[in-house]
This record gives structure tokens, sequence and C-alpha cells, in this order.
């Protein structure tokens, strides 16, 4: 509703923000509490070797680093296979749950349309397979088959699934399979790892100033630039040969 | 604060047939009656629990690695620095509303108790806490219980100074959805034609997605779109109510929501991983691939050139090539650092053949020779390692002397730390603690590396070659088994079969134990004079073995576990690689530790983005 009464309004809180400054020191000390084990590590490069491919290299791995293993170098193929097939946007082969929502939503389609013929011969001929196969699918196709059961579905207590929120849970459920199959989760984890280091770096370098790494080859940590948007030619001109050390904490924390 | 009302009105509440009362209402009411929780005498302050949408956020480990008794304490100080704050609203608060509302006991639920004749009756109710920034999204809903007469609600939120006599909206730094028009509020009182009206019945939702600065409303779990962008800054939900008989119920995440907001918790991670991944990779500037991937990390100056600029823009091809140079020699300096050079050779022959169908002769040639040097290091540092990790610490000693004559000798708390354990691995010897059956070390030539220095010129090229001149003497193989075999001898380490070793156990014992004895005096004599307390706690450790005649069933048993050899092992071998000039850490583990500290304290910067992503569960397996 809209106001009739004018009342003073209160000024909107706007401090002037500086960029805060974090220390080396202060760095290095929360880099060394990091919890990461050398098999966390080791695994991380495995699964970058499986993924992309790298037949000989990961089986000398599994051998030298110790790991179980787990990974059935032949299978190696067959993972290429299916990631493929995920970026040629075969997503419904991969995700049984999401198949079965979609034809779920099919059929409550054919029922809110009054198609009860239809919705029977669909029920029988594609969801009822896949109920067998799974009896959480099973619960839901009897749910779903329910509502032929009523005169006035809306107040019975399966009338939620003709709500408009039921259709949007399936097509969210959709969007979220095809934008997941676009991005990491079939790929190998490093590249995440990295990417996500310069993504963050580049955030946090707006509100504080932290030594950063910038060649991610060698990690090196170099000082963070001086605030970005007062900084003056002269100072930028001296970034260039800003400090670079190996940093040095206790290796010990890195193992477990 | 009404101390002690909150808690003697919460089983009236129970009783009564409130509709707000509610089954799961535990989390709220235990915060707001936090005083007297301390005065009863068991109750231990609790921290509620996180709404499941956020579970798999960064935000997560955040709010569970603050204690409950900190949470207790600091939590609830909304004046402290906005990175510090986790706790997340989960009620209504008492203090903080207009004196026209009435609140629940639960504090869930909110009626309007004013005459509500004018705009100047209205009634708005903030929640207990802010929501911090730094959860990436915050999701809550609101029952309408009873639209009253005129059905004038009012939902939203708004910043900590809004006054209460006016409906969410109507202010700056207030935003609100209304019932009775559908319009949207943005910090004026005329608004926007939004979405549906809403009334008795209704279920509104609220969401502010603090990674784009948007906020959106569901209706009855519909999505209704965006409200509201450029959001900022502290905001708590708030909503407002204008004529009798208004009545709302909150659900700050205790039960279900009609929304299915996991789902779109991950729609948000996801969109967030496309901006993520196509962000460009800067390229090398060191040369690619296996060519010295590891030796020439002390060479900055090209570096810091290379990266000072303004990146040029990249193409997705040449940045997905950078990303894999890079990798490629992440993974090789990790796999030199390690010691695995059998996998080292594998993977740099694989990446050699994938990065050049065509890679001619010499190349091939260059990249053996950089390797046969790395090699012979890494095959060093591999056996040391192995010596370490059987047990066999007067071996990896003698060895680390003869191939790193400086490594021990400048490093005098690595070399304590090898004697007390081979101080631990002779008492465990003795009390015939056996372990992993031990293998026959693989004696390869050892290099004799005296040389090298730990700066690299300039022209470090030429130096290379006469250093590898240099280092090329290699030790003859029988003189280094007969070190090895000697020492065996009198360590009675392995090649016993069990019976054997039984037969002589006891008088075998009793000579061994006289010898840790000696040895565990000499450790005693040299460090005695050494006041810090590292090394002072690390020899009473170490000797408290003496105190048991079984050593093996004692609680000081775990020093035997080999599992503590592992460490000793990490240092010895990052001492070895700073004598060389390299980082004593692999540089894929800095990355790690970098993203994972920066993830952090992105977030305690209050930037909502770095809630979505989770070095952890996203990067490691």
């Amino acid at each position: 509703m809209r106001p009739r009464a004018q009342t003073n309004a209160t000024s909107p809180s706007s401090s002037s923000a500086t960029k805060k400054v974090a220390t080396r020191e202060e760095w290095e000390k929360k880099l060394g509490e990091v919890k990461i084990s050398k098999t966390d590590l080791n695994n991380l490069v495995m699964n970058y070797l499986v993924i992309e491919g790298y037949k000989d290299a990961a089986e000398k791995f599994s051998q030298e680093c110790g790991l179980q293993p787990n990974i059935d170098f032949e299978s190696i193929q067959d993972r290429m296979n299916i990631r493929n097939a995920i970026q040629n946007g075969n997503i419904l082969d991969t995700n049984p749950k999401l198949y079965f929502h979609l034809q779920q939503q099919r059929l409550i389609e054919y029922i809110r349309q009054g198609k009860t013929s239809e919705a029977l011969e669909f029920a029988q001929d594609e969801l009822a397979p896949r109920g067998e196969e799974n009896p959480e699918f099973l619960e839901e196709l009897e749910r779903t088959m329910a509502l032929l059961a009523f005169e006035d579905t809306s107040q019975s207590p399966v009338g939620y699934l003709l709500h408009p929120a039921q259709r949007q849970r399936t097509a969210s459920e959709l969007n979220a399979a095809i934008l997941t199959s676009q991005s990491q989760d079939k790929d190998p984890k490093l590249p995440s790892l990295l990417k996500m280091l310069v993504w963050a770096q580049n955030q946090l370098d707006e509100k504080l100033s932290f030594p950063q790494i910038r060649n991610l080859a060698t990690a090196e940590l170099v000082e963070g630039t001086t605030p970005a948007s007062n900084a003056s030619p002269s100072t930028s001109n001296n970034n260039n040969t800003s400090t670079s050390s190996i940093i040095s904490f206790p290796p010990s924390l890195s193992s477990t | 604060m009404s101390s002690s009302f909150a808690s003697g009105t919460r089983s009236h509440s129970l009783n009564s047939q409130n509709q707000a009362a509610l089954p799961s209402s535990g989390g709220a009411s235990s915060q707001s009656s936090l005083s007297n929780l301390n005065k009863q005498s068991n109750m231990l302050p609790s921290k509620p629990k996180l709404p499941s949408y956020l579970a798999d956020t960064s935000f997560a480990e955040l709010y569970n690695s603050v204690s409950a008794e900190a949470f207790v304490l600091n939590g609830a100080n909304n004046d402290k620095d906005p990175g510090e704050l986790v706790a997340l609203p989960t009620a209504w608060s008492a203090d903080d509303k207009c004196t026209f509302l009435e609140l629940s006991a639960d504090k869930l639920s909110v009626s309007y108790a004013g005459t509500g004749k004018t705009d100047t009756d209205a009634a708005a109710i903030r929640a207990n806490y802010p929501i911090p920034p730094q959860c990436g999204v915050f999701y809550f809903e609101v029952d309408i219980i009873n639209k009253g007469r005129e059905g004038f609600i009012g939902i939203g939120f708004c910043g900590k100074n809004v006054q209460l006599m006016r409906l969410p909206g109507w202010e700056l730094q207030s935003w609100g959805y209304h019932g009775d028009d559908g319009n949207s509020f943005c910090c004026s009182g005329t608004g926007k034609t939004y979405g549906p009206k809403f009334t008795t019945g209704d279920t509104i939702g609220c969401c502010i997605n603090f990674r784009d600065g948007t906020a959106f409303y569901t209706k009855n779990g519909v999505n209704l779109g965006i409200a509201f962008r450029d959001l900022k800054g502290i905001l708590y939900p708030s909503i407002g109510l204008r004529t009798p008989g208004e009545k709302i119920q909150v659900n700050f995440g205790q039960r279900d929501f009609d929304f299915p907001i996991e789902l779109y918790m991950k729609e948000e991670k996801a969109r967030l991983w496309n901006l993520i991944n196509a962000r460009p990779i800067p390229p090398l500037s060191n040369p690619p691939l296996g060519t010295a991937a590891a030796v020439n990390t002390n060479n900055n100056t090209n570096i810091n050139l290379a990266f000072s600029t303004t990146p040029t823009p990249v193409s997705h091809a040449t940045s997905e090539a950078n990303l894999t140079a890079t990798i490629h020699q992440l993974i090789m300096s990790y796999l030199v650092h390690h010691g695995f050079s059998e996998t080292a050779k594998a993977f740099s022959k694989d990446a050699v053949q994938l990065a050049t169908n065509d890679s001619t002769a010499k190349e091939t040639m260059e990249i053996e020779d950089t390797f046969s040097e790395i090699d012979m290091d890494m095959l060093n540092r591999q056996k040391i390692r192995h010596a370490v990790l059987k047990g066999d610490i007067d071996h990896a000693i003698r060895l680390t002397d003869i191939v790193y004559p400086t490594v021990l000798p400048s490093n005098r708390d690595i070399f304590f730390k090898l004697r007390c354990r081979k101080f631990v691995e002779m008492i465990a010897n003795c009390s015939g603690y056996r372990q992993s059956p031990t293998k026959e070390i693989e004696v390869n030539k050892i290099v004799r590396a005296d040389t090298i220095d730990t700066m690299v010129d300039d022209d470090d090229v030429e130096d290379n070659e006469e250093l590898e001149a240099e280092i090329e003497i290699v030790f003859r193989e029988d003189e280094e088994k007969g070190e090895i075999q000697k020492y065996e001898d009198a360590m009675d380490v392995d090649e016993f079969d069990a019976s054997e070793s039984d037969v002589e156990g006891s008088m075998e014992d009793s000579s061994k134990y006289e010898e840790a004895m000696r040895f565990g005096q000499e450790l005693e004599d040299d460090y005695r004079n050494d006041i810090r307390e590292e090394i002072q706690s690390t020899l009473r450790e170490t000797f408290s073995l003496l105190a048991y005649s079984d050593p093996t069933t004692s609680v000081m048993s775990y020093l035997l576990d080999p599992a503590h050899r592992e460490p000793v092992a990490n240092s010895l071998n990052s001492a070895i690689l700073v004598s060389e000039g390299k980082p004593p850490i692999p540089p894929l583990e800095i990355i790690y530790r970098q993203a994972s500290v920066t993830i952090r304290e992105s977030l305690k910067n209050g930037i909502g983005a770095a809630s979505l992503v989770n070095v952890q569960k996203d990067c490691l397996l």
C-alpha cells in the first residue's frame, strides 16, 4: 500500500570504505593453518591424471604414492565417454531421477487436461517400468496416480501436484541439471581449483590488500596491490618490482 | 530485555492453542533466553542449527567453526565488524519492534494490536539478528495467518536504524512487498507493480542474494521474479502490519519451505561457476612442460613484469592452453617435490606427446637431459624418505650427509627430530615392536651434490653445466650396499623370520636395550642445556617411553606408530629442497592453501559470492 504521511527519512549510511591490509606475516600464518593432507593432494593429482587420460602416469602414481588402486584404469575411457555424452547434451541418460520427474510432470499435465486414458496409458508404458526399478519413484508415481481418484483434485491431499509450484520444481531441477552438466562436476578438480583461486583473489582484492599468487605455476606470493582506486601512477610503477619470496610456513602442517 | 519472561512463558505457549506455536521452535527460543540459560544449572548454551540450504556453503564452515560459547558471547553483538557476523536471523526481536505489535512467546508470530486508523499507525518489526552478507543467500517465508481488516501487510527487509512506525519499503534502506496491492516498494512511498496480492492462507517467501545484490519473492512456492537490485549493507528481515486483526508467522528455516530453495542454491552455485570458469587463465612466464619445471622456480623478475601489467583479453582457447600448461607444471613440481620419479617420467612423456605431436628429437633430448638431473635429485630424496619411513634413521642421516652435506648442519632442529625418532625406533626394536615388513632398499646410484648452491645466478645455464659435471660423481654401489648391510646387521631390522628372532629375542633385546640407553644418554647430554620449550617437551615425551616396562601397551605407544615417521620424513625432505633453493612446500599445495584462505577472508570481508564456493567440497575428492 501507499503511505499518505511523509516522515523524515534516515540518511543511508555510506562510510568511505578504505581498503584494509593483510600483512605477509598474518597471511602466511593463516596459510599454515589450512588443513590439507598429502593424501588429499595425491587424490587431486590422481583425479586429473585419470580424467584427462594420462593412463601411464596414473598407473605409476598409484604405485608410487601408495594410493590403493581403487581406480579401474580401463574405465578411464568409459569416463571420457560419459563426459562427452553430457557435454553433447545427453543429460537425461545420466540422471534417472530428473528423467522420472520430467515424465511425471507430463503425466500431471495429462491429468490436468482431463485426458484420463492418455494418462493411464502413459503411466503404464513409461513410468511403471521406472517405478519397478526404484521404490522412491514408485511411491511418487502412486501419489500422482491418486490424482485420478479425486473428483475435486484441488481439495485432495495430492492437490499440490497440480499447483504451479510443482511445475517450477521440475523446471528448476532440469535447469540445475543443465547448469551442473556445463560446470565442473564431471571435470577434473584441479582446473576448478586454479580458476577458483584466480576468481577469489580478484574478488578479495577489492576489499583487502593481501599477498597474492600471480604466477600460478610457481605459486609465489607477491605483495597485494596498493588500493587500486587511488593509486598514483608512480606507485603502480613501483609495483612492478614488488618483492616476492618463497613462503616458509612449517611444512609439518602439510602432512597428516 | 525480558529475562525471566521468555523462559517462563515457553511452556505456557505449548499449552495455549496459539497457532504460532511451532513444533521446532527450540532453536529460536534457546537464543532469546540466553541469559536464563546461563543461570539455569546444567544447560549449555546452544547454537541454532543452520538452515539446510546453507549446509554446503563456505559460510557453513565459518559458522560451524564458531563454538557455541563464543557464539553466545559474541554472536549477539550487532555493533561489531560485519565480517565477524555469523548469527542468522532465527526469530523476531522482542525489543526491536513497534509497540503496536504483539509477539508470540516463541517470537515467530506477530499480530497487530493498534488502532489502524491512518498510515501513522503502521507498525514494523525487525529480526533478532541481521543477515550476514557472507552467507551468500538468505531466504525466509512468512505465512499470512490472518489478513485482518485491510490486509495492509508488508514483507521485506531493512537497515538497523530504519524507524519502525512505517511499513517495509517506505523508508530509505527499506524494501518490501505489500499484500493489499501486490506492489514492491524500494526505499519509497511509491510502489511499483510487482506481483499478485496476497491474503490469509498464503505463504510469501523473500530471498536476498548477496552474490548479485538482488532480491526476489515467492508466493506459495512460486518465484515471482527479481523485485530489487543493487542491494548492499547489513539488512534485517522485517515485516509491517497496519490494520487490526492482521497476523503473520515467520519461518526462518526451522521448518521446510514451500519454495525449493535448495534447488535455487544449486542453480546459483552453477551460475557462479559459469562466471568463474569464464575467467581467463594468465599465460605461463616460464617455458612450458617438463622443461625445468622445478629447477627454475627462483627466477622471479620476469614473472613479476609479466603480471604487473593489465592482462590483455585472452581468448578461450588460449586460456585453456594456459591452464593446461600451468597444471602440467604444478603436477610436475608436485611429483618432483615428493620424489615420485616414475610418475614424473611417465607424466612428462605423456605431456610432451599431447602437447606437440611433431616434437623434434632435439627437444626431446633437452627434456631428457634436464629430467635426468631432476631424476637424480628425486631418487636421492626418495631414498632418504624411504629410509625414514622404514625407521632406518641412521641410514637416512648417512645418506643425507653424503648427498646433501649442508642440510643437517644448517637444520639442527631437524637433526634433533631425527635423533629422537631414532631413539624411539631403538626402543620399539627391543620391545619387539614390529611393523611393516621391511623392504629391501633399492640401491641405486647416489649422486654427490655437495657443490649445489642455494642461490642460482642469472647465468645459471653455464653454472648448471659445470654443476652437472661435478655432481656426476657416482658412488660405487658395493660401498653403499656395505654400509646398509652393516647397519642392518647392527640394528636387526629385517630379514629374520619370526621364529628366528623369537629364539634370539631375550638375548638380543638386552644388548639392544643397553645400546638404546647409551644413545638416549647421549641425546640427553646434547640437548639438556637447550632451553627451548619445544625441544624440552619433545625430549620429555620421547624419554617417557622408558617409564614403561612394555612401551607397546603404554599410553605412550602412539609414539611407536610408524605413522609418526611421516612428519619427520617430510621435514627432512623440505629442508633438502630449501637447501637447493626450492620451495619447502610444493606450489600445488600453496595454491590450495591460498584458495582456502582467500575464500575465508572474502567471507570475513562480507563478499557473499564466496559463500557459494567451497574449496574443500568443490575442489577435493
